[in-house]
C-alpha cells in the first residue's frame, strides 16, 4: 500500500498537529500543519522572499509581474487545477516522497540531508505556517 | 537589407542552438552576455589582468631568506611555464601527494625560496596562478587518466553527484541536468573550470576555483570543505576530465 511519511519536526514544532493517512490510491496525504488557516497574501510574500529559497528561483508564475523568474521546474500557473491541496502540500513539505531524485528542495523536512551548513542545521526552509500560507496562495492559481 | 539581417539572425540562432545541442563541453564564456565576453576578450580591459602584472613582479622578487626568486631558475616564463597548468591536478612523485597548481606553487615557495606558503585564495597566490595559467591559454584542457589520477576522478564524480545542503541539490542537478535553463535571471552553465582563476563581476574581484566550489555549496546551504581538502582536489580532477578539449581561457571573466 502507500508509503509512510515521517516528518522530522524541530522541537519548536512539537505542538503542531500533524496527521497522515493513507488514501485509497496509495498516496499519503498530510492534513494542515497548523490550526491557523493559510494566508495567501503572506504566502505570496514568503514565496517571493529570496532569503527563503524563493519558488521563483526555479518556477515561473505568469500572473506575477516579477522579472527574472526561473525555468528549471514547471510553471505554476493553474497548479491548483492540476493538483489537490493534499498533493501540493506534500510537494512543498518534501517532494522526495513523490520522486526520490527530485531537484525540488524539501521545504519542511530535515531528514536525509547531507552536509547541511552550520547556519541551517536542524532548520527547515519554511516554518509550518509558511507552508500553509504558500499553499493557500498556490491554491488560488487556477486555470 | 532588413530581410538579410533577419536571415542572419535566424542563422546565428540556429548555429548557437547547434553548438548548445552538441555533446562536447561548452565553456561558461558562451553563456555570458556579450559585454562580459568583451571584458575577457581584451587583455587591456580584462579586470583579471592586473593580477598577472602582480604575478610578474612576484616572479622576480628575491626571497628574504635565500634571495632566490622564481625568475632565477625559471628564466623565461613563456617557455618554462608553457603547458604547465594543464598538467594539474596531478600526483607529484617528489611530494608523494596529489596536488593542484596552487599547492605546487606553494611547495616551490617553501622548498626553493625557503619562504612561508601563501594563503589559499590570497591575492599573491591568485597572481602567480593566473600568470602560470596564462601560459597555457588556448591549449585544450587535458586530463591524465593514469593510475594515480583515476581514483581521484572517480571520487570527484561521486562528490559531483551527491545531493547536499538544506536545498538538497548536487552539482550535477544544476550543471549537468539543467545547464541552459534559467535560474532566476542567470542561465546555468555547465560549470566548466577552463577559465580559472576568474574575475567574477558579482565578487568584484578575482577568485580561485575552490572559492567557486564553496560559493556553489553555500548556494545550496551546504557546508563547504576546507581549502585544499581532498574533496576539492577530487572535484578538480573530475571537472578537468569533464572539460577535456575546451580551450583554456585563464584568466577568465564571468558574471
Ligand atoms: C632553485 C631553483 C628554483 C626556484 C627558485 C623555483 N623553482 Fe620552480 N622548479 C624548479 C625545478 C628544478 C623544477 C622541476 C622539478 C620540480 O618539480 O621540483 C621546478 C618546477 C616548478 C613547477 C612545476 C613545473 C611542472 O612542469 O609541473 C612550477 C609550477 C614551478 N616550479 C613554479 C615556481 C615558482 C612559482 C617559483 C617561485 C615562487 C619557483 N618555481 C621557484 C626550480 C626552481
Ligand atoms: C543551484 C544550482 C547550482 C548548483 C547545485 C551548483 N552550482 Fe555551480 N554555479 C551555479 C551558478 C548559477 C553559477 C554561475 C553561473 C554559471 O556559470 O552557471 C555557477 C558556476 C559554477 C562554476 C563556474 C563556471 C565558469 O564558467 O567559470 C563552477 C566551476 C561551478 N559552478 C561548479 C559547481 C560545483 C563543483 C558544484 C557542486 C559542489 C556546483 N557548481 C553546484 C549554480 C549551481
Amino acid at each position: 500500500m502507500g508509503f509512510k511519511i515521517s516528518l522530522a519536526l524541530g522541537a519548536g514544532y512539537a505542538a503542531i498537529w500533524v496527521a497522515t493517512s493513507v488514501l485509497s490510491d496509495g498516496v499519503t496525504a498530510i492534513y494542515a500543519l497548523t490550526n491557523t488557516a493559510g494566508d495567501p497574501e503572506n504566502g505570496l510574500l514568503v514565496l517571493r522572499d529570496s532569503s527563503k529559497a524563493s519558488c521563483l528561483i526555479c518556477h515561473n508564475i505568469a500572473s506575477l509581474p516579477d522579472r527574472d523568474q526561473g525555468r528549471i521546474g514547471p510553471a505554476l500557473d493553474g497548479v491548483a487545477t492540476r493538483y489537490s491541496e493534499h498533493d501540493l502540500r506534500l510537494r512543498l513539505i518534501d517532494a522526495r516522497h513523490i520522486n526520490e531524485k527530485t531537484v525540488m528542495p524539501p521545504y519542511f523536512s530535515t531528514e536525509n540531508l547531507f552536509r547541511v551548513g552550520q547556519k541551517w542545521q536542524g532548520k527547515t526552509i519554511y516554518t509550518a505556517q509558511e507552508v500553509e500560507d504558500v499553499l493557500a496562495f498556490l491554491m488560488g492559481l487556477e486555470d | 537589407m532588413k530581410r538579410l539581417a533577419l536571415i542572419l539572425i535566424i542563422y546565428a540562432a540556429h548555429a548557437q542552438a547547434q553548438t548548445l545541442a552538441g555533446s562536447g563541453p561548452i565553456s561558461g564564456y558562451d553563456f555570458m552576455e556579450p559585454t562580459t565576453q568583451q571584458l575577457q576578450d581584451d587583455d587591456f580591459i580584462n579586470p583579471a589582468f592586473f593580477l598577472v602584472d602582480r604575478g610578474l613582479a612576484l616572479w622576480d622578487q628575491p626571497s628574504p631568506t635565500n634571495s632566490k626568486s622564481c625568475g632565477i631558475c625559471h628564466q623565461d616564463i613563456e617557455t618554462d611555464m608553457y603547458d604547465v597548468s594543464r598538467q594539474y591536478p596531478k600526483y607529484d612523485t617528489k611530494l608523494s601527494k596529489f596536488i593542484n597548481l596552487e599547492m605546487k606553487i606553494n611547495s616551490e615557495i617553501v622548498n626553493k625560496l625557503d619562504a612561508s606558503p601563501l594563503a589559499p585564495g590570497s591575492e599573491d597566490l591568485l597572481a602567480l596562478t593566473s600568470l602560470i595559467g596564462l601560459q597555457s591559454r588556448g591549449l585544450p584542457m587535458a586530463s591524465a587518466s593514469n593510475a594515480e589520477t583515476q581514483p581521484w576522478i572517480e571520487r570527484g564524480k561521486t562528490i559531483y553527484k551527491t545531493k547536499r545542503g538544506q536545498l538538497n541539490l548536487s552539482c550535477a542537478d544544476c550543471h549537468q541536468d539543467h545547464w541552459g535553463d534559467r535560474l532566476r535571471g542567470d542561465t546555468i552553465s555547465q560549470g566548466q573550470i577552463n577559465a580559472f582563476p576568474i574575475f567574477r563581476l558579482i565578487w568584484g574581484e578575482v577568485g580561485s576555483l575552490q572559492r567557486m566550489f564553496s560559493w556553489c555549496m553555500n548556494a545550496v546551504r551546504s557546508e563547504p570543505y576546507n581549502n585544499d581538502a581532498d574533496e576539492y582536489l577530487a572535484l578538480e580532477a573530475f571537472l578537468t576530465k569533464k572539460a577535456q578539449g575546451l580551450a583554456i581561457e585563464t584568466p577568465g571573466v564571468r558574471r
